[in-house]
């Protein structure tokens, strides 16, 4: 039938869902958990997972592109270099460097740390493909 | 911002709570408590730590995070009730009603005649004839109204208790 109709209603209730304030959400999951105390304990295992998890994949994104940085400025491989002295320009502490294949692997981690590591790690990926 | 300090930002308590009363809707929407014997909250748990592990990509994606998480929601609840098809109809009343007919209008007073009919009163049949304009968001609607949000959020709330009124009345009709 109405898929059309059943998709709109749906598409409202996300909304709804997404935008409703603090009170209303905690409203409506009172009248639908039966035993508040389990849901809550769940919550708190469910955030600290999530947090320990994100944690654990950015330390290894962060080593494995430091890594991947510090081999390519042994082998002065253009593109990673060209990367790197990108990201520096915006750490006036770094930007002194002279020298970048004298960087150790813990200043790389320290140049590399707040950006966006998954999308880094996409960037050498694509440069490696071509080469 | 990385994942990683995202989620360190985000009220996740809160995040949670929404992702569950959604997941609970969409669940009562067919009559069912738990996906296959999972609970909501642990089905929840589920996608979050999907995309915590990167199953779910969202440093590639250019939505909030908040967003993000809704939508692995939607689309893993989507998938979910594709799988049980079979075994349930995912779909309204109007499953009783002609077929045949073209006319999304028409369809479209057919539905909001069984919302009456359920007990909708004005204020509710308005905000369905929102929803069909294509207008979704509770606060867009208010406004238009001129209305407090809170009034439209009271509003949606009912329109979703007759939604499942309906589906109930479905089920025993067919």
């Amino acid at each position: 039938m109405n898929k059309e109709i059943k998709d709109k209603i749906d598409e409202a209730l996300f909304n709804f869902y997404l935008e409703a304030d603090k009170d209303t959400i905690k409203d409506s999951l009172k009248s639908d958990i039966q035993d508040m105390a389990e849901y809550e304990k769940k919550k708190k295992q469910i955030i600290f997972l999530a947090k320990a998890t994100a944690k654990k994949k950015h330390n290894e994104y962060l080593l494995a592109l430091a890594e991947k940085f510090e081999q390519a400025l042994q082998l002065s491989i253009e593109k990673p270099i060209a990367i790197l002295k990108q990201l520096i320009q915006g750490n006036t502490s770094l930007a002194l460097h002279r020298n970048l294949d004298k960087l150790s692997k813990e200043e790389i981690i320290e140049i590399i740390k707040d950006k966006n590591l998954v999308q880094l790690l996409e960037q050498l990926d694509e440069n490696e493909k071509k080469h | 911002m990385n994942l990683a300090e995202t989620i360190r930002s985000e009220d996740m308590d809160e995040v949670i709570d929404r992702m569950n009363a959604y997941a609970i809707s969409r669940l009562k929407s067919v009559g069912e408590k738990t996906f296959n014997g999972k609970s909501p909250v642990d089905f929840v748990g589920d996608i979050i730590l999907k995309v915590m592990e990167g199953t779910r990509n969202w440093d590639s994606s250019a939505c909030s995070f908040r967003l993000f998480l809704f939508g692995c929601l939607k689309s893993d609840i989507s998938n979910f009730f594709t799988t049980m098809k079979n075994n349930h109809s995912n779909d309204f009343p109007e499953l009783i009603v002609n077929e045949t007919l073209i006319n999304i209008e028409e369809k479209r007073k057919e539905a909001s005649e069984l919302f009456k009919k359920a007990g909708s009163d004005d204020d509710e049949l308005t905000v369905f004839e929102y929803w069909m304009d294509g207008i979704f968001k509770p606060a867009d609607i208010a406004k238009d109204l001129g209305i407090d949000v809170k009034e439209v959020y009271v509003i949606i709330k009912r329109l979703e208790r007759k939604r499942e009124k309906i589906k109930t009345q479905a089920i025993t009709i067919i």
